[in-house]
């Protein structure tokens, strides 16, 4: 009841902020409606998940209560690994490499999440239409097509619940309008109350090797003023944080600057070489993940992000050291 | 109750004109002050919104004229999301666990994508004249997964998770990202564990 009120109130704000047609206002309302759904409703189901012409089907179980969102997604294909997102806490039970990872950098101030997207932003890059209504897991669901104006973005076509708008359904376009990923709920029920003793991994993990992430919040690392620019960047991407960083991977401080469309996101991190290591050359990809990495002088560039490979290309070929 | 959650909303603009009454049912009305509590954190969360786009403030005929041009960006830097930025190297940890996924499906991916020759062709290129001048990075087979370096795969999922952990809050399902993580599984996992960490 809470959450519907809230998702009314979060359209009332979008929609009143702007003087939008009918049918902007309709996409924005799903748009709104979805997120929302994503974040701040109960609700566990089967799914599966698939790239590369390969599939995987997973369960997750999801609930939302003033304390914040708690999560538990487990794979159903063997490995056993599980995520479980518990407040400020993520955790990563991995049995096929015994191992469990805990990561507690997630800030309070994310809950509830904040809805990301601008509408006239959107229009800029993607045009949006409503297809056919379909079943998608038992359930109603609307059809929202997201067609991108060049190449520089995937396509998605998504099935969202028309009464609770969780999307049951989503499917990653290229060009070509080939599947470059999928996920789909096979079955899902929105539980009033989930226990919470279902949201805690069951499985031995007393023998496995712990790996706990520092919380860092040194705010130094941030701001600070960077080294590297990026000159160019598909139409529509602007820039979010910038940051150096140390990470386990690299003995150097690394260079982070974020970019996105609305949709999607990239990376762009720089760090300087080491003899000791080794680094992406060229492109690379994994389903809707596309990296690129080359050298510059003695530093090296690696582009990630979930966009085609011209995106990552381009945007690594851009990168530019600053003379100060 | 809509009635009473419009009327909260009224007052959360300040523009309730007699708000004694409400005030005084909230005050004894728990479920009521649970949705007032959230209408401040979703007003929160959309006025956070509104530092992320530092782009939108360039004049739209500015926007207009770069239409279908690739944008030359000139360095803005200067509007942070504190929301992210507190964000700081969450993914690492992960990312030596997770150690090998990425780079390992990238393999995957370029022996089952049709136009891998493609992609390749186009990437060999630079792998070489690096290699020709510097002497020191090694090339990335495309071909087959034992001989990607081990290295290379873990800085790459370092990478990947590290952004996942960025953009996951931007993203309109919160599923994605971790999906990732979970849905690999590794087709010969003993060869495959390779954490020296």
């Amino acid at each position: 009841m809470i959450n519907k009120f809230v998702s009314f109130f979060t359209l009332f704000l979008i929609t009143s902020s702007l003087q939008a047609g009918q049918s902007q206002a309709d996409i924005e309302k799903w748009l709104a409606k979805m997120h929302h759904a994503a974040h701040m409703i109960n609700y566990e189901g089967n799914f599966v998940y698939g790239q590369n012409n390969d599939l995987t089907s997973m369960q997750i179980i999801h609930s939302v209560d003033k304390t914040g969102e708690y999560e538990r997604l487990i794979s159903l294909d063997g490995s056993g690994r599980e995520v479980i997102r518990s407040g400020d806490t993520v955790t990563c039970v991995l049995p096929d490499k015994k191992s469990v990872v805990v990561d507690k950098s997630r800030p309070d101030a994310e809950f509830p999440p904040m809805f990301p997207l601008k509408i006239e932003q959107l229009l800029k890059t993607y045009s949006f239409h409503f297809g056919e209504d379909a079943v998608v897991a038992g359930q109603k669901a609307k059809k929202l097509v997201i067609k991108p104006k060049d190449k520089y973005r995937y396509g998605h076509a998504l099935w969202v619940d028309e009464k609770t708008g969780l999307l049951l359904k989503d499917h990653l376009l290229d060009e070509k309008q080939n599947i470059v990923e999928l996920f789909m709920f096979m079955q899902v029920n929105y539980p009033a109350e989930i226990d919470k003793s279902r949201l805690s991994s069951k499985i031995q993990t007393k023998k496995f090797t712990w790996y706990e992430a520092k919380d860092f919040k040194d705010k130094n690392n941030v701001n600070k003023s960077m080294n590297w620019r990026v000159t160019k960047v598909p139409v529509g991407f602007v820039p979010g944080i910038q940051r150096h960083h140390n990470m386990t991977v690299s003995a150097m401080p690394v260079e982070h600057f974020m970019f996105s469309d609305g949709l999607s996101s990239v990376s762009v991190f720089v760090e300087k070489k080491m003899k000791s290591s080794k680094n992406l050359s060229g492109g690379s990809t994994m389903g809707a993940v596309n990296a690129y990495g080359r050298e510059v002088g003695d530093y090296h560039v690696t582009v990630v992000g979930e966009v085609p490979h011209a995106t990552v290309k381009m945007i690594a070929d851009s990168v530019e050291h600053i003379k100060h | 109750m809509k009635d009473t959650t419009d009327k909260l909303s009224t007052l959360m603009d300040g523009e309730l004109r007699d708000p004694d009454k409400l005030l005084d049912k909230l005050a004894n009305d728990e479920e009521m002050q649970q949705t007032w509590q959230r209408y401040h954190l979703v007003r929160d969360a959309m006025k956070g919104q509104l530092s992320e786009f530092p782009a939108l403030d360039v004049s739209a005929a500015v926007r207009e004229s770069l239409k279908s041009e690739p944008v030359i960006l000139t360095p803005i830097w200067k509007r942070l999301n504190p929301r992210f930025v507190m964000k700081q190297a969450a993914g690492l940890a992960v990312a030596a666990a997770v150690g090998t996924i990425a780079v390992l499906s990238v393999q995957q991916a370029q022996i089952t994508t049709p136009e891998s020759g493609a992609i390749a062709q186009v990437n060999q290129q630079p792998v070489k004249s690096q290699l020709a001048s510097t002497g020191q990075i090694r090339q990335v087979s495309f071909t087959t997964r034992e001989k990607l370096d081990v290295a290379v795969e873990s800085k790459l999922s370092g990478y990947l998770v590290n952004h996942n952990e960025f953009s996951n809050s931007v993203r309109v399902s919160g599923v994605m990202p971790y999906t990732r993580i979970v849905g690999y599984v590794p087709a010969a996992p003993s060869k495959q564990v390779n954490n020296d960490k």
